[in-house]
């Protein structure tokens, strides 16, 4: 019965309660974009596969490692498997088109990722040609190439200018591989530099060590470390995980302001549903006079008020939700494409409709309150005497 | 007009519940929208003030920044000789500098962050003059003792002075903190260039400062420099080489805030709308009677849209008004320019104000359109006997 009589009165306004859902699912829309970011920015770190780690540079990332480090490590019991890649760095044209470009070890590197899917005349072709690369399918969609097309880069770590032809084109077997790389061959870099700049030939920026499980972790990690000790280039061994939760984090300022909107945005929204609820309950001043009077006491008003305003809200949440399904895709698009570095890979969380909808029932509920302790406060004399 | 006026903010006041709700809503969109600008500007202008227009960067030609780039000694040695560079009191100003990267805690966290260590001289001190040692004192050369900038000293564990830091297999005592006029040196750590490459087992610099004689010397110096075939080297004025690093960080801030403040301001627009179409709506007497003594369609037209101006301009100046308090907070995070650790302030300027208010009066006034144009449309009889929705 009184359920009729808010739907009824959603229904009074049909303009009102369509600006307030919309303006609600807009806002919405906007937080649910804003939470896909912020996971999307974690979705690499948790995406790596639990028995891998990384070995580096005890200091930092700006020092590297001796290849020769790969067969001690490979010693170690528990260990599977080790490959080694560096950063190589460089520009491609102007260098406004940004996307990571990593050296690496092919045969062991693929072995060991073997989420980076290629077809296997591809991966022959690749592995046969020492000034061959392959490219990330979302790089190469990005960047219009194809197979056989040459890729020239200007070095900035290694110095110089190159050319790589693409041999591949690989594609991600899970929906957290980045397919925004490049790979080339480490030796056909470390060559040159073996003639024109000894002193830093033959390093490495990390190494890529599987494990037999992933429960020997620490044991490996300090294996490894312990192995290195006291030597004059110390590593620091953590699982991948860790290492790229351990990247994002030193952005964490970032995201934390991202949140923050998010938080914000709902304040937003709660102040249009209150608005809308101001209204209403002001216009019909006169009737809850007559209500008060026909006996309806304060939790009967109370599910009158509320219940109009969570079904506004939720009206409007679940239309954002709706709208957040392609516009996440449309949004994700267009991060990837300008900051492909920043987010390879921009997937909306299953988690994010759900707060979303619960929130937009949080919402009505809060933007609710006063404009109901203004129904409760007035007094029916005054209701009845009120004429608009 | 000052009717009018009067006449909008006395209905703004009597409606003062739903006109409050509508001004919060939009000062919060342009407290973000303001705070978005804020940040990305602080970005650059942190990293502007680093470099100066005298000075000159040089690094190893293809070098993108100082981590990846090389510079032998001898390379100095001969660099340090060219007459174009200042020499004030006999000695030239010529600094040239080992810069790499090490993990440092951030306080409070059990994260790690990427620090950019500086090893020089006195030189480094004497091509920037905005470098000042404001606690302790700078370090001996040749000793174990490195200075911190004090956004590092505020940051990073263990890095306030009279504390050592352990890196390089060695363990430094902080001696001192600098300001550099929120630059950001704030974010980097100093020590002596000879130590530095002991400790990390190298030999050759990263990159040298120079000021020179006559700013307007670096083409001709750039094309000798281009000639020589012992200096395969790149010269950048400083300015632009630090300006050049914040291109990333800066406008990633920008674009994805920008884009959802865009979004939201949808929202908040709507909002307005809704409270128009209320205000139209209880005015429809009014608004009728208006009409009957003589004022015309257009003035009852501009009368409503003066109002969402109003109320545009009040939660546009109370949006801004709160941004004004982010200047006295700051962050920091990596910037991907330099893969190293910068802080960066929120800055309000006149132009981000400015705009600040332009958004805010035209969310407002796009919200008060429709409304405004149906109260224009009001039929005069009907109005006059409405009694009430």
């Amino acid at each position: 019965m009184l359920l009729r009589y808010v739907i009824r009165n959603v229904a009074r306004h049909p303009l009102r309660a369509t600006l307030t859902i919309l303006a609600m699912s807009v806002i919405i829309l906007a937080f649910g974009l804003l939470r896909t970011t912020v996971a999307a920015w974690y979705a690499e770190a948790l995406g790596s596969p639990p028995d891998r780690l990384r070995t580096r540079h005890a200091v930092s990332i700006s020092f590297q490692l001796p290849v020769a480090y790969r067969q001690r490590i490979a010693a170690i019991p528990g260990v599977t498997g080790v490959s080694y890649a560096n950063w190589f760095g460089g520009r491609w044209k102007d260098g406004k088109a940004f996307f990571p470009r990593y050296a690496v070890e092919p045969v062991s590197y693929l072995a060991l990722h073997p989420d980076v899917h290629l077809p296997p005349s591809q991966r022959t072709a690749f592995l046969r040609d020492r000034r061959a690369c392959i490219v990330g399918r979302k790089l190469a969609e990005k960047l219009g190439w194809s197979v056989g097309d040459v890729v020239r880069l200007q070095g900035s770590l290694y110095p110089g200018n190159w050319e790589f032809i693409i041999r591949g084109i690989y594609t991600g077997t899970s929906p957290t591989t980045d397919e925004g790389s490049l790979y080339l061959h480490w030796a056909a870099i470390d060559e040159p530099r073996r003639i024109e700049d000894p002193a830093r030939a033959g390093t490495v920026g990390w190494f890529v060590v599987r494990m037999e499980t992933p429960e020997h972790a620490a044991r490996i990690s300090a294996a490894i470390d312990q192995t290195f000790a006291n030597s004059t280039a110390e590593t620091r061994t953590e699982t991948e995980q860790a290492f790229r939760a351990n990247m994002v984090a030193m952005s964490g300022a970032v995201i934390r302001v991202v949140e923050i909107m998010s938080v914000l945005i709902l304040g937003i929204s709660i102040l249009v549903i209150a608005n809308a609820m101001a209204m209403t309950v002001r216009e019909r001043h006169h009737e809850y006079g007559i209500l008060k009077t026909l006996g309806f006491r304060g939790p009967h008003l109370a599910l009158l008020i509320f219940g109009e305003s969570v079904c506004l809200s939720l009206c409007g949440g679940i239309l954002g939700v709706v709208l957040l399904y392609p516009s996440s895709r449309w949004f994700g698009t267009l991060l990837t494409r300008n900051f492909g570095g920043f987010f390879p890979i921009f997937e909306l969380p299953a988690q994010v409709p759900m707060l979303a909808v619960l929130l937009s029932v949080g919402i009505g509920l809060v933007g609710a309150i006063i404009p109901f302790l203004f129904c409760l406060r007035c007094r029916i004399q005054d209701g009845l005497r009120y004429v608009g | 007009m000052r009717i009018f006026l009067s006449y909008n903010l006395r209905h703004l006041f009597a409606r003062r519940t739903t006109s409050l709700f509508t001004i919060m809503g939009i000062s919060l969109v342009v407290f973000i929208f303001v705070g978005v600008l804020m940040l990305a500007h602080g970005v650059e202008r942190t990293l502007v003030n680093t470099g100066s227009t005298d000075n000159v960067l040089v690094l190893r030609k293809g070098a993108i920044a100082e981590i990846g780039s090389g510079l032998y000694r001898e390379q100095a040695a001969i660099l340090r000789t060219f007459p174009e560079i200042a020499n004030p009191d006999g000695r030239v100003l010529f600094s040239p500098e080992i810069v790499v990267l090490i993990n440092l805690m951030k306080r409070g966290t059990d994260a790690l962050g990427n620090v950019t260590l500086r090893g020089g001289s006195t030189d480094s001190f004497r091509v920037r003059p905005q470098v000042r040692i404001v606690k302790g004192r700078t370090w001996r050369p040749g000793t174990d003792e490195v200075v911190t900038g004090q956004e590092i000293a505020r940051r990073f564990q263990n890095a306030d002075v009279g504390q050592t830091l352990r890196f390089g297999r060695r363990t430094w005592t902080v001696v001192g903190t600098f300001e550099a006029g929120a630059s950001g040196f704030e974010s980097e750590t100093w020590g002596d260039a000879e130590q530095f490459m002991d400790a990390f087992g190298r030999t050759y610099y990263s990159s040298a400062v120079f000021r020179l004689q006559d700013p307007s010397a670096l083409s001709a110096l750039r094309t000798r420099v281009d000639q020589d075939p012992r200096l395969p080297l790149s010269l950048t004025r400083e300015a632009a080489y630090y300006e050049s690093r914040s291109g990333n960080l800066a406008s990633f801030i920008r674009t994805l805030g920008l884009m959802l403040t865009g979004l939201f301001s949808a929202g908040a627009s709507l909002g307005a709308m809704l409270t128009m179409y209320g205000a139209v709506a209880n005015r429809t007497t009014e608004i009728g009677t208006l009409r009957a003594i003589g004022f015309t369609r257009s003035r009852i037209f501009s009368l409503f849209v003066l109002e969402s101006i109003l109320i545009g301009l009040v939660g546009s100046g109370l949006g801004i008004l709160l941004a004004s308090l982010l200047q006295f907070t700051s962050l920091s995070t990596i910037n991907y320019g330099t893969m190293s650790e910068l802080a960066y302030g929120f800055v309000l300027t006149h132009s981000i104000a400015a705009w600040g208010v332009l958004f805010g009066v035209v969310m407002a006034t796009i919200g008060g359109l429709l409304p405004a144009i149906r109260a224009m449309r009001t039929n005069v009889p009907h109005a006059l006997t409405f009694r009430g929705a």
